[in-house]
């Protein structure tokens, strides 16, 4: 019975301690946080700034009240010893001036207070003026750092999010952009795969030429082979015809055991000439390609050089556009002068078309023509100049 | 059998022909674009007398200033030829000359001058070009305007623009007392005529498309409004006189309307005002500023610079309705001014510190800076397309420069007295 | 805990909010004024101490003529609404008096937009006269943009003294 009611005191009493201590514990972080929060600075300067201009003014109100006193009291001094050596040389006078300078004195001085006095108050007045404008002012500017720093973070987020449309702007620019150039690069690589592959099907061809040449001696051979074999094998029967029934067996083994080492040494030979041709054919190849090869460098070679001046001096004129494309049908002496040069498709632009007869016009004469092979030579007498400018921007 | 190998042999045939070569085909696929070397001969003077203009001077300034020709210095012209047969064209060729220009003077029998001007073709040695044309003493710079034209469209296919006129507004001063001056000068700035002057600003001086007319806005009435003037007579008609903002006005293509900035409800939204029936028509509404229009060639709509997204860009409108935002480089674009051919923007855009004159196209978005300034104001661009006329400043005074629409080539033009800015092209007049 | 920083904001928010409704009508400072400014400073207090001295007078039309706006702003800097409060005690004490507010730019940018910002600064001061019970019809608008520059120059000293609106009577 005790326990339950225990127990219950217990399960009221701590969830009440925690729940209490949980909000105080909230209240606690909050306040005590929140303050940091808060920008220092306008704090610790709103403080000295009161501070540091009370002080200057109550000091220099200080000064300037002490400093006037010591004038005023130096004044009075000088004109009280003028007033004792007057006294002393006319005496009769000097009681009664004595006495009435005194009184003015007393009366100076006595305005002298009062003006000290006044300005004081005055400055007092001035100084508290001055201290309540500067803290309206600096309430007046901690407010507005307050909204210009939300205004602030207003337009960074607007910013933040025009930069944001901006990227992805260019983002997408940029994404076009990649996509032409991969586009052009695929367009080249295809292109060289072309190439490549042009290349690799020729060597293939020439390959299976070869190979075919090859079957073929071989089956020369075999079929040589063969027929001298059924040759053989007939003359065999004869010879064992003629001999006797009781050889023909141990004769057949014999003549068959001759006949197989025959025919493999005719395989041999066979073998051995169709392989002396192929490497004669090969041989002829190489040198074949050799030649070929230095041809079709020296071509290359000025055809690069042709590309290279023939741009060089391509000035397109400003309405160009991209799409635009002009050929020429270009004729050269072999000493690489510049025989004519027309148009054979024009771009519908007389002055794009102008353009290109001027590029070449002025990249002639190609003196390196001349030393070009022969083979070579003939194919840059008459040719296509194809102009299609990648490089004209938009 | 008989047949295979005849097959065989038309195979063999077939393939041997086929190897024998294929017409070779080179392809050129860049090159190296630059002004266009041109030699232009001083023209032979057979007159007896000095004349009062060097036109071989007016047509090189001329090309030179198109951006797309680079005439060769005169001291260094090896000859000096009168016509196309005292020509050596291996001297010309060697000088680089691509193309090349001589003429000859003499007087012509009613008192005035009788020009024969020639074009040739350096490279291809053979005459483009041959033509006499006549004019008076005061038609002589207007003769070099005409003939740089012809040599411009022989050579480039593009009407030539040098006959050309601009406007432009000049003002001595500072504060309260400025004394504002509207001019209309050749296209090279040369023969200045005042139009208007006044002690109120004027602004915004706008061609009408026949070139007869000039619409601006003039602050004489102690408030902005909109003014037409005939050039030929000097009569004007004032248009508008709302209170607020009355500016920008733009002619359309056709003439009949004009396009304008009126603040009377607000704000300064856009406008268009028939000019017969005086007529107004509201195109724009929102707290912005919408100011600064410029009708797309064909007149289906215009441009204009607005700030509503927060600072100025440009927006097109179309008169069916719809706005679409053009800008998007940079955060400030104003001042639109639609190409002839309706495929380039050029306008002034703040990069970096500077406010310059950019040429955004139209198709790809691609923005250039054509120049490279500070204070750039107010782009026009000539009626072909080729050049573009802007206000800048030399120190702290506004003069007008010229730039190639391509970029090549930057001038500035003689300048006039004060500070000259707000320069505006006339159409072809012609 | 989880809602601290919730409940941070929201103190902060609900004091800015407070600060904010007790301030007068505040707006961002940009650029440099020190010259102007103090000198408009001392000015307004002047008229500030006169106000305060002779409260219902319709004494003297205020001295200072001309305030000063940040670049690509127009709002009304809190140094100049004394000047402003001046100008719109005149004109509630004088019913018969008109002005023509004159609104500026600098050179920055193109001319017609800039015929646009310097309206929206003259309206803005329009707008805090109105506010203070000046009658809309003794207020008049005209802009010149860029057209009458103050000072010529480039550099922010003579933007900053040609961004103005004037109180022309």
């Amino acid at each position: 019975m005790s326990q339950p009611e225990i127990e219950q005191r217990v399960g009221l009493g701590l969830p009440v301690v925690l729940a209490v201590g949980l909000h105080l514990g909230i209240l606690i972080l909050t306040l005590v946080s929140w303050p940091e929060s808060e920008p220092e600075k306008t704090n610790t300067t709103i403080v000295n700034a009161t501070l540091v201009s009370t002080e200057t003014t109550t000091n220099q109100a200080q000064q300037a009240k002490s400093s006037k006193a010591r004038d005023a009291a130096e004044e009075s001094d000088q004109r009280q010893s003028a007033k004792e050596e007057a006294a002393r040389e006319a005496e009769r006078a000097a009681e009664q001036q004595r006495s009435a300078a005194e009184e003015k004195a007393a009366a100076q001085k006595a305005q002298q207070q009062k003006a000290a006095e006044q300005a004081k108050a005055a400055e007092q007045l001035k100084a508290e003026q001055a201290a309540a404008e500067k803290a309206k002012a600096e309430a007046a500017r901690r407010a507005e750092e307050a909204k210009a720093i939300a205004l602030d973070r207003k337009k960074a987020e607007a910013e933040k999010q025009a930069k944001a449309d901006a990227l992805k702007k260019a983002e997408a620019e940029k994404a076009a952009k990649a996509k032409a150039e991969a586009e052009k690069a695929a367009k080249e690589k295809a292109a060289e795969e072309a190439r490549k592959k042009a290349e690799a099907e020729k060597a293939a061809k020439a390959k299976a030429d070869a190979e075919a040449k090859k079957a073929e001696a071989e089956k020369a051979a075999k079929a040589k082979a063969a027929a001298e074999k059924a040759e053989k094998e007939k003359a065999a029967k004869a010879a064992a015809d003629k001999a006797a029934k009781e050889k023909a067996a141990e004769e057949a083994r014999k003549k068959a055991a001759a006949e197989a080492a025959r025919q493999k040494a005719l395989a041999e030979k066979a073998a051995q000439a169709s392989a002396g041709s192929l490497d004669s054919l090969i041989d002829n190849e190489s040198d074949a390609i050799s030649g070929a090869k230095q041809a079709a460098q020296a071509a290359n070679s000025f055809e690069n050089l042709l590309k290279k001046y023939v741009g060089q001096n391509w000035n397109r004129p400003s309405g160009s556009v991209p799409g635009m494309t002009v050929t020429l049908r270009v004729s050269l002496l072999p000493t690489g002068e510049l025989v004519t040069a027309a148009v054979s498709k024009s771009s519908g632009n007389a002055a794009f078309d102008r353009s290109a007869i001027q590029a070449i016009q002025k990249a002639a004469p190609f003196t390196e023509m001349q030393d070009l092979p022969a083979g070579a030579k003939s194919q840059f007498r008459n040719f296509n100049l194809y102009f299609n400018p990648e490089d004209l921007g938009r | 059998m008989r047949r295979l190998t005849a097959w065989m042999m038309a195979a063999a045939l077939l393939a041997v022909t086929s190897l024998a070569r294929a017409d070779l085909t080179i392809e050129i696929t860049k090159g190296n674009d630059s002004a266009t070397p041109i030699a232009v001969v001083p023209f032979e003077n057979l007159t007896g007398g000095s004349l009062p203009q060097d036109l071989a001077r007016i047509i090189s300034d001329d090309l030179a200033r198109s951006g797309q020709f680079d005439p060769i210095k005169r001291d260094n012209l090896i000859a000096l030829p009168g016509t196309t047969q005292d020509v050596f064209v291996n001297d010309w060729k060697r000088l680089g000359a691509s193309y090349l220009v001589v003429g000859q003077v003499k007087t012509a029998s009613n008192g005035g001058y009788s020009i024969q001007y020639e074009l040739m073709d350096v490279l291809g040695n053979k005459r483009m070009l041959g033509e006499v044309i006549t004019g008076s003493n005061g038609e002589l710079r207007a003769r070099g305007h005409y003939m740089s034209d012809e040599i411009f469209e022989e050579i480039t296919g593009i009407r030539g623009a040098f006959s050309t006129k601009i406007a432009y507004i000049t003002a001595n001063g500072v504060g309260d007392n400025i004394r504002f001056a509207l001019y209309v000068a050749d296209s090279d700035g040369h023969n200045s005529q005042e139009i208007l002057a006044s002690d109120e600003p004027i602004m915004s001086p706008a061609w009408s498309p026949d070139g007869k007319k000039l619409a601006y806005v003039s602050f004489e009435a102690e408030r902005p409004a909109i003014y037409v003037q005939e050039l030929g007579s000097g009569r004007r008609a004032k248009l508008t006189g709302f209170r607020g903002i009355n500016g920008a006005p733009a002619w359309s293509p056709d003439g009949r309307k004009l396009a304008m900035a009126l603040s009377k409800d607000g704000q300064p939204e856009i406008y268009v005002m028939d000019i017969a029936s005086r007529q107004f028509q509201r195109l724009t509404n929102n707290p912005a500023i919408d100011t600064e229009p410029d009708w797309l060639p064909d007149g289906s709509g215009m441009v204009f610079t607005s700030d509503r997204a927060g600072s100025p860009q440009i927006y097109r409108l179309d008169l069916s309705g719809g706005t679409e935002r053009v800008t998007y480089t940079g955060n400030y674009n104003s001042r639109g001014r639609i190409s002839p051919d309706g495929e380039n923007l050029f306008m002034i855009n703040r990069a970096g510190n500077g406010y310059q004159v950019a040429k955004q196209d139209l198709k790809s978005g691609r923005v250039t800076s054509l120049t490279d300034t500070q204070w750039d104001e107010s782009p026009s661009v000539a009626p072909n397309g080729t050049m573009v006329i802007y206000a800048t400043q030399q120190g702290t005074r506004g003069v007008l420069g010229q730039v190639s629409a391509d970029g090549r080539a930057q001038f500035s033009l003689p300048s006039a007295q004060g500070d000259v800015r707000e320069p505006a092209w006339s159409p072809f007049l012609n | 805990m989880q809602f601290t920083p919730y409940a941070k904001g929201l103190l902060v928010a609900l004091s800015l909010s407070v600060m904010a409704g007790c301030s007068s009508s505040g707006g961002a400072q940009d650029g440099d004024m020190d010259s102007a400014s103090s000198g408009a400073n001392t000015a307004g207090m002047n008229t500030g101490a006169n106000n305060n001295a002779n409260q219902m007078s319709n004494a003297t039309m205020p001295d200072v003529r001309t305030i000063y706006f940040a670049f690509n702003k127009d709002t009304i800097r809190p140094e100049f609404e004394s000047v402003l409060m001046g100008h719109a005690q005149y004109l509630k004490a004088n019913t018969s008096a008109n002005v023509v507010l004159e609104g500026h730019a600098d050179e920055r940018g193109t001319r017609e937009y800039n015929l646009g910002l310097g309206e929206r600064r003259a309206k803005s001061v329009a707008r805090f006269l109105t506010v203070q019970g000046v009658s809309p019809s003794q207020i008049e608008i005209v802009s010149y943009g860029e057209e009458r520059p103050a000072v010529q120059g480039h550099g922010e000293s003579s933007y900053a003294k040609n961004r103005r609106v004037v109180f022309d009577y």
